[in-house]
């Protein structure tokens, strides 16, 4: 008995639908853990025993049961909009992305690009939530969120190039096939993976607002950000969103510098390692987050276009004359 | 059948959302719209099986140029979003007729008309060595144009929207100075990256 | 390689006032914009020994005669533009001079292109890089009034009309599904609504660019405000670019086919003719005068356009020349009174002839030669054109172009009055910049040596025109 492609996909989409959403929930915890450990503190801790491990669920259930409240002056089409608009591109991000040879939605021949592109889609809500909710903070939050996106997608995109030019391919599961062997993770690269790592990191650090890129949400300046008048299960909607982009770029940094699933072990393990090393990536991005403090709006943009744009040109030219000269692990 | 059916959802979605983009009021509504309206035409790419040309028409367009668009509208008409009654109306009006019968031309011409057989040698769709490849073969001098006309506009941005020259120019300083100078970028923006 | 030789070139010199203008210290930079006019003088002399070279890029770039002739005629004229603006007064102009050049330069290029290009994406970008620098130098004097007006409209008008180019270049790429003009002629005798449609619509196009009548609402305003040397330049080589890619486009391998295109081009030239001419009568600034009767000489070469035969082509083609010589340096001129007089307004003309009588008689040339008076190149260039345009049977066309001569040469002959017979305001010598003084040289010996032997300059025009049709 076969079961048409169409159907077989939609299954696939809801089964990683539902487990990027469970996985994502459990992230926020793992955050908060961490962030504990990094404070000496100890977090979450009394829901659910040991260690508060069922906080994210009471978290969801508390957004979900509290009152929704539009602003009366907001332009309510677009604030109502706005948190879906975010989300969508978040979650499509995974489309493209395989958790082992097979084992993925689209494995398209482009999948880097269609990331990129779609998460290039997540200001178009951004910047709906900052303008529909009719409030100086969410729309200056908005602002800057247009401001530093523009600046850091170029480097981003730069940065997951690396990857793409040694393997010659955009296919996400070429690029891992790429990556076989001791030393044959892109990060292990001599010298052009490590600085394209860096460089997606920051790029990524930027791109997914967290600081010291935060400016967008800036407690002490903006209150919230975009999403100050939010509440209840929009609230939670645009924090999913936030945390699944997040994730998202986590599994690409992990497929694209560090081998994705390939692991020791047998090959059902695949996607655990993924997960790991994907996680590993998080938790990077977290340690960041918490160990520094935020950077000016003026320095945040004169890091992206004076430094960090030309510096991922150069690399970018750098790793186009190593795969002319035969350093590339194409094909 | 089903690919029919997919067209129409789409193409009447772009339809709807172009029409609402000329006929609302509010610029960033209209913005807005126009997001709707590219990603329905990359959704129609990639129904063509141009992928590539898909997700590089939503990382320019419905990314880069209309977050520009949008932070123009908001630098620029700050509080103003509604813009007033068109003062030339009537004259506009006039574009009505016009504009239809270029529609009623377009409709006769089209309907009846048998598929032609695709191009040749065209390149997968999909395929993005074969793209690049052709881009820089065939499609070299248009590529490289583009580039010089990039620097061009970059040089041309940076002239225009430098608001002062140094400080000993007395009337740069005046409001109306700082009007004029800003409502250049808002032309030239756009038109740059839209290359 | 040799067939790129002339775009490398104006694209390296590009590069290179680019460098010169990033290391250049200090607040006078005019500097930069010699070693542009130098460049562009050398590019010029390399460009009149080359010979026709094959096809490249899959046919897409072509160095035939045609596009020798025109590429010679942009550099030569660019060499003059930028000869006339390199003694330009104030802040921007010696702060500025590279990003001037830069612009220059860059849409030079596209010219240059333009006059090869043979498949439609290449005509496109080209006729973008050469548009899209024209909007930023029309506003380059940013801080005058009105100059800011200026390139907006040029810019809004110029931008509409590519758009409407692109919309009429995707009709035609659905009705033929190539992008190669020869699949374009191949296409064309089979009359294919939607070809023809899209054809018309990249005609309006053209029609904006080269400022045809009901498209040219961009020509005074942005004439008046832009700078002088940057206007005469304006004035001619887009509008001759413009022209040749016309040819390509239309007449190119086309056949018999041709002939669709006479009442589309005799109809806008009819048009032009008249608007232009009747419209420059009341003016009273000598730009905004000029301007209007440039639309009106954009109206003749349509004339020889609609005639849709070799002469006719190449008689447009001689048009051209005649046209950017007297044209440029009827502007220079009116850039050299402006600068000592302070305004551009007829009065300042006043006795121009007791004051600086070369001078006088340089502009005394041009408009001759504008206004088509024997033994100045544009006698001839109008009566080509008119016979060609007679050739083709299109009687009624040429009545009406000789009919509005005479109005034209009303309005030329008002401001050789000015300058002849009234009193001068005052007696001293009108200043002139040397490089200024020798741009308008090159323009006066062009415009008389066309008048007294056209001979080689016509057959040459003939000879490049023949394989088009």
């Amino acid at each position: 008995m076969s079961v048409p492609p169409a159907v077989s996909m939609f299954i696939a989409a809801f089964i990683l639908l539902n487990a990027i959403v469970g996985v994502v929930t459990y992230i926020t915890l793992l955050e908060r853990k961490f962030a504990a450990r990094m404070q000496s503190r100890i977090g979450p801790y009394y829901v659910g025993w040991p260690h508060g491990w069922l906080q994210p669920i009471a978290d969801a259930v508390k957004l979900m049961i509290k009152e929704d409240i539009v602003p009366a002056p907001a332009d309510r089409a677009v604030y109502n909009l706005a948190p879906l608009v975010f989300l969508v591109p978040c979650m499509l991000v995974f489309a493209t992305i395989p958790f082992a040879p097979g084992l993925g939605v689209a494995d398209l021949n482009i999948g880097v690009l269609f990331f990129l592109a779609v998460s290039a889609l997540e200001i178009v809500g951004l910047f709906m939530g900052g303008w529909g909710s009719n409030n100086k903070y969410a729309l200056l939050s908005a602002m800057r969120a247009v401001n530093q996106i523009i600046s850091y997608d170029l480097p981003f995109i730069f940065a997951a190039l690396v990857p793409v030019l040694l393997t010659g391919s955009m296919q996400m599961s070429a690029i891992v096939g790429a990556q076989h062997g001791l030393a044959g993770w892109f990060v292990l690269y001599p010298v052009i993976g490590q600085l394209a790592f860096v460089a997606y990191l920051i790029a990524a650090l930027a791109a997914e607002n967290r600081v010291p890129f935060d400016i967008l949400e800036a407690e002490s300046e903006l209150i919230a950000g975009f999403r100050v008048e939010y509440s209840g299960m929009k609230f939670a909607l645009i924090q999913l969103g936030e945390y699944a982009h997040m994730l998202g770029t986590s599994f690409l940094g992990a497929l694209l510098f560090l081998g994705g699933w390939l692991g020791p072990g047998p090959a059902w393990l695949g996607p655990i390692w993924f997960l790991l090393k994907a996680v590993f990536v998080f938790l990077i991005l977290t340690w960041v987050r918490w160990s520094f403090v935020r950077i000016r709006v003026d320095q945040i943009l004169a890091i992206s276009w004076k430094l960090l744009l030309p510096a991922t040109v150069v690399l970018l030219l750098a790793t186009g004359f190593v795969v002319a000269a035969g350093g590339g692990r194409g094909l | 059948m089903m690919a029919r059916a997919a067209f129409l959802v789409i193409a009447g979605i772009a339809v709807a959302a172009a029409l609402a983009l000329v006929l609302r009021r509010n610029t960033v509504h209209g913005a807005l719209f126009l997001v709707v309206n590219l990603g329905c035409v990359a959704a129609l790419y990639l129904m063509l099986g141009a992928i590539f040309l898909a997700a590089a028409q939503i990382i320019v367009y419905a990314g880069a140029i209309m977050v520009l668009f949008v932070f123009a509208i908001m630098v620029l008409i700050p509080g103003k979003e509604e813009t007033g009654p068109d003062p030339r109306r009537t004259w506009r009006l006039l574009a009505a007729p016009l504009g239809g019968a270029l529609l009623l031309e377009l409709i006769l011409l089209v309907v009846g008309r048998t598929a032609a057989p695709a191009p040749t040698g065209a390149a997968p769709s999909d395929n993005v060595a074969a793209i690049g490849r052709l881009l820089f073969t065939d499609y070299l001098l248009p590529f490289e144009l583009t580039s010089v006309l990039l620097l061009a506009a970059m040089v041309g941005v940076l002239l225009l929207a430098r608001s002062r020259e140094g400080s000993a120019e007395p009337q740069g300083a005046g409001p109306e100075a700082s009007v004029r100078g800003s409502a250049k970028p808002q032309g030239s923006e756009p038109e740059a990256s839209l290359r | 390689m040799i067939a790129f030789a002339l775009e490398i070139g104006v694209g390296a010199l590009m590069l290179l006032v680019f460098i010169a203008t990033l290391v250049a210290r200090g607040d006078d930079r005019r500097w930069v914009g010699w070693l542009a006019a130098a460049g562009t003088l050398a590019l010029t002399l390399l460009a009149l020994p080359l010979s026709p070279a094959p096809a490249q890029l899959g046919g897409a770039f072509v160095q035939d005669g045609l596009a020798l002739f025109a590429k010679r005629l942009f550099l030569a004229a660019t060499f003059i533009g930028l000869l006339g603006g390199l003694s330009l007064p104030g802040r921007p102009f010696l702060r500025r001079a590279g990003e001037y050049h830069i612009l220059v330069l860059a849409s030079l290029l596209g010219m240059l292109v333009l006059a090869s290009a043979r498949d439609l994406v290449l005509l496109f970008v080209a006729f973008e890089l050469m548009s899209i620098p024209l909007y930023i130098l029309a506003g380059f004097a940013k801080r005058e009034a009105g100059a800011v007006e200026a390139a907006l409209k040029f810019f809004l008008v110029g931008s509409v009309s590519s758009a409407v180019m692109a919309y009429g270049l995707s009709f035609v790429y659905g009705a033929v599904r190539t992008t190669s003009l020869a699949g374009v002629a191949k296409a064309m005798p089979d009359g294919d609504g939607l070809l023809i449609l899209g054809l018309l619509a990249v005609f309006g196009g053209f029609g904006f660019k080269i400022a045809a009548f009901p498209f040219h609402m961009w020509v005074p305003d942005t004439y008046e405000a832009a700078p002088t040397p940057f206007v005469a330049w304006l004035s001619v080589t887009p509008k001759a670019a413009g022209f040749v890619a016309l040819f390509r486009v239309y007449f190119e391998g086309m056949g018999t086919a041709v002939s669709f295109w006479v009442p589309v081009a005799a109809g806008l030239a009819t048009l032009t003719i008249v608007a232009g001419n009747l419209m420059a009568l009341p003016q009273q600034n000598a730009k905004r005068l000029l301007a209007y009767s440039g639309i009106a000489h954009i109206g003749y070469m349509l004339v020889g356009f609609a005639a849709t035969s070799a002469s006719g082509t190449a008689m447009v083609l001689f048009y051209l020349v005649a046209y950017v010589f007297g044209n440029m340096g009827a502007f220079l001129v009116v850039e050299a009174v402006a600068r000592s007089e302070g305004s551009e307004h007829l009065a300042a003309f006043r006795g121009l002839a007791q004051r600086s009588p070369l001078l006088a008689l340089a502009m005394l040339l041009f408009l001759l030669s504008l206004g088509g008076i024997p033994f100045v190149a544009g006698f001839w260039a109008k009566l080509y054109v008119f016979w060609a345009a007679a050739t083709a049977g299109l009687y009624w066309l040429v009545l009406l172009g000789a009919l509005l001569t005479v109005v034209a040469l009303f309005y030329y002959l008002i401001v050789a009055k000015r300058m002849y017979i009234e009193a001068p305001p005052a007696t001293t010598r009108v200043p002139l910049e040397p490089m200024l003084a020798l741009a308008v040289l090159l323009c006066a010996l062009g415009v008389v040596i066309l008048g007294v032997y056209p001979k080689p300059l016509v057959m040459a025009a003939l000879r490049v025109a023949a394989p088009l049709f």
